[in-house]
Formats: structure tokens, C-alpha cells, sequence
């Protein structure tokens, strides 16, 4: 093998990754090679400045702050009321929508059954027209006298 | 009828507490190493885990899967901070860059071990961000070069080579700040070569 792949592997060789015939050969051509040698030396080296500056890290953060955890409990236990209240503007702004959608809908609704009945007024059986007279308004007669038929049949079949 | 809601509930709270135990702290060390700031590290953790939330469709339990998962979420987010943190402070960059460096003189002689040590750890902050990761998780998190593929969505090999080389750059990086000492090539002592 060449000194380069030798070099490659070393790293692989420190930390045990490196089967027993590759980790053998490598062991062998530290043992001849003084360039190999050196730089498996400098890994070395490095290798055990990182780990000893890994020990001064003692105050590195181990848990997290109460509020992210609640914050985390909250999004896995009720993730709609989570997404709700990170988005409280859009979850508004979409809840004034809905609701203005249901108003507009209601007032058309409204609208559109209160203009004919202005015009109408439905009187049965008193026998007297209203001023504004059924073909004034459209309505036939023959209509009015078939719901007064069927009144009075409804009535003639009571016991 | 409620109690099989409530236990279902427990169930839940106990399966988020056992995940989040396991790996808040193995993330928040992570993510500090790569950010050097724990404020930011404490965001991106939460975010991991919110994303963890929304996206893991397995069992809610630890295992090996979900431990690389949860590294490759962590460093995805520890890098969009770092992206959203250079849009936001472009201008404080430019202000440092054209500040010089603030080098403390060489006093001459082999540093002590903790100086060295430091100097490792600024050395460390020198290389791109991939290489970083690599180091972090091999050095530090001692990460098998499998994990590390699993991770960082590389191959066994390519991990490797990508691994020597940073391994040399900071070899490099310490020669040149004299936290190295020069090697004259024949250590005896070296290992259980």
C-alpha cells in the first residue's frame, strides 16, 4: 500500500474501526515508514488536544430550559393547540375570516327571503282581498282557491 | 370512558419524556460545539425535536435510527441558523473582517497542555462547516464511521478520507500556532502500533 492510503486509514486505525488484516498491515508500515510515522504522530497528537479540550467544556448545556421543554411537552401532547398558538395571528386573522365569510352569508341569506315577502301577504278563508290584491302581486287565484280546496277537504275527512 | 384516553395520554408524556431525556443533552453539546453559542443551541434543539414531533412516523422510542435522525435534523437546523445569523449580521462580518485579529503574541517554547488544547479547539472552528461535523462526531460524540455515514448521508469511505483530510488541516492549523511540536518522525513511544 501506498503512504497515502496508509495515511487515510489512520484515523480509522486510532479509534479501532479497521479490520485485524488492514489494522496489521498498517501497524507494519508505521513500523518501516518514518513519514507515515510522523503524521500518525501529529493525528495523535491532535486527536488527544481535541479530547482535552473537549474536558474544559464543563459548562456545556445539558437539559434544556424549563420553558423549551414545556414548549415541547405541549407541541407532542395537543400539536393543533400548538400550532395554533405559535401562529396566533394567522390562527386569528383566519377565524375573523371564517367568521366574516358566515356573516356575509347570513346577511345574502337573509336578504334574499325578506324582499319578495314584502310584497306578499297570504290571507286565507277571510274572503276579503288585501289592498295590494293577489294579481297585483302575482299571485293567481286559482292557486288561492286550491289552498282553500284543500283546506277544506283537509277538514271535511276530521271526524 | 376516560381512562383509556388518560393512560393513552401517560403513554404519550412518558414516551416524550424518554426520548427527550436520551438525547437533549448528546444534542445540546452537539449543537454548541457547531454553533459556539448555547442560546442558539438550546433553539436549534427545540426545533429538532418539534421537527421530530411533526415527522417521525416509526414507534416514539429511542433507537439507534432515531439518534442519527435527530444529528442530521440538529445539524440541518445548527446550519439555517448559521445561514439566517450571516444574512442578519452581514454588515457586523464585514465590520470584524476588516478588524484585524486580535493575536495574542507568541511567548516562545511548547505551550501548556491546556493552551495547546484551546488552540486545538479555535483550530477546530477554522474548518468548513462539514468538517467540523465530521471531527465533532467522531471526536467528540465518538461516532462509528458508519454512524457518521448515516448521518451525514456520505459513504463509509468517504467519510474516511474526508475525516483524514480535516484531521490533517488541523495538524496543520496547530503547526502553524505552535500547539504542535515539530515530529522529527520517530516516535517509539506512539500508540500500540
Amino acid at each position: 500500500m501506498k503512504c497515502e492510503e496508509i495515511q487515510e486509514l489512520l484515523m480509522a486505525y486510532f479509534s479501532g474501526e479497521l479490520g485485524r488484516p488492514r489494522a496489521t498491515l498498517v501497524r507494519e508500515h508505521l513500523r518501516k515508514c518514518p513519514d507515515c510515522r510522523s503524521v500518525a504522530l501529529e493525528i495523535q497528537t491532535t486527536l488527544a488536544l481535541l479530547r482535552t479540550s473537549a474536558e474544559g467544556e464543563r459548562n456545556l448545556p445539558m437539559r434544556l430550559t424549563d420553558d423549551r421543554r414545556a414548549r415541547l411537552r405541549r407541541a407532542f401532547l395537543h400539536p393543533v393547540l400548538d400550532w395554533i398558538y405559535q401562529r396566533h395571528v394567522i390562527a386569528s386573522l383566519l377565524i375573523a375570516l371564517i367568521a366574516l365569510i358566515v356573516l356575509i352569508c347570513r346577511v345574502c341569506h337573509m336578504q334574499t327571503w325578506n324582499l319578495p315577502a314584502e310584497g306578499i301577504t297570504v290571507t286565507v278563508g277571510t274572503g276579503t282581498p288585501p289592498e295590494t290584491g293577489p294579481a297585483a302581486v302575482g299571485i293567481n287565484p286559482q292557486s288561492e282557491k286550491s289552498v282553500l280546496n284543500n283546506e277544506e277537504r283537509s277538514h271535511t275527512r276530521e271526524p | 370512558m376516560t381512562e383509556p384516553r388518560e393512560n393513552s395520554q401517560a403513554d404519550k408524556l412518558a414516551a416524550f419524556e424518554a426520548v427527550v431525556s436520551e438525547y437533549e443533552g448528546l444534542l445540546l453539546r452537539y449543537s454548541a460545539r457547531i454553533l459556539q453559542d448555547e442560546h442558539a443551541a438550546q433553539d436549534v434543539v427545540q426545533e429538532t425535536f418539534l421537527r421530530l414531533f411533526r415527522n417521525w412516523k416509526e414507534p416514539f422510542k429511542p433507537c439507534s435510527k432515531m439518534a442519527s435522525w435527530l444529528y442530521r435534523v440538529a445539524h440541518n437546523c445548527a446550519v439555517d441558523y448559521l445561514r439566517r445569523q450571516a444574512n442578519r449580521e452581514i454588515a457586523h462580518v464585514r465590520h470584524a473582517q476588516e478588524q484585524p485579529e486580535a493575536v495574542p503574541p507568541h511567548r516562545g517554547g511548547e505551550p501548556s497542555i491546556s493552551e495547546a488544547a484551546e488552540k486545538a479547539a479555535q483550530a477546530l472552528q477554522k474548518l468548513s462547516l462539514r468538517e467540523r461535523q465530521l471531527v465533532i462526531l467522531k471526536v467528540y460524540e465518538e461516532k462509528s464511521y458508519k454512524e457518521i455515514s448515516e448521518i451525514m448521508g456520505l459513504s463509509v469511505s468517504n467519510v474516511g478520507y474526508l475525516l483524514h483530510v480535516a484531521m490533517k488541516k488541523l495538524a496543520a492549523e496547530l503547526k502553524r500556532s505552535h500547539a504542535l511540536p515539530a515530529c522529527t518522525g520517530a516516535p517509539e513511544s506512539e500508540h500500540e502500533m
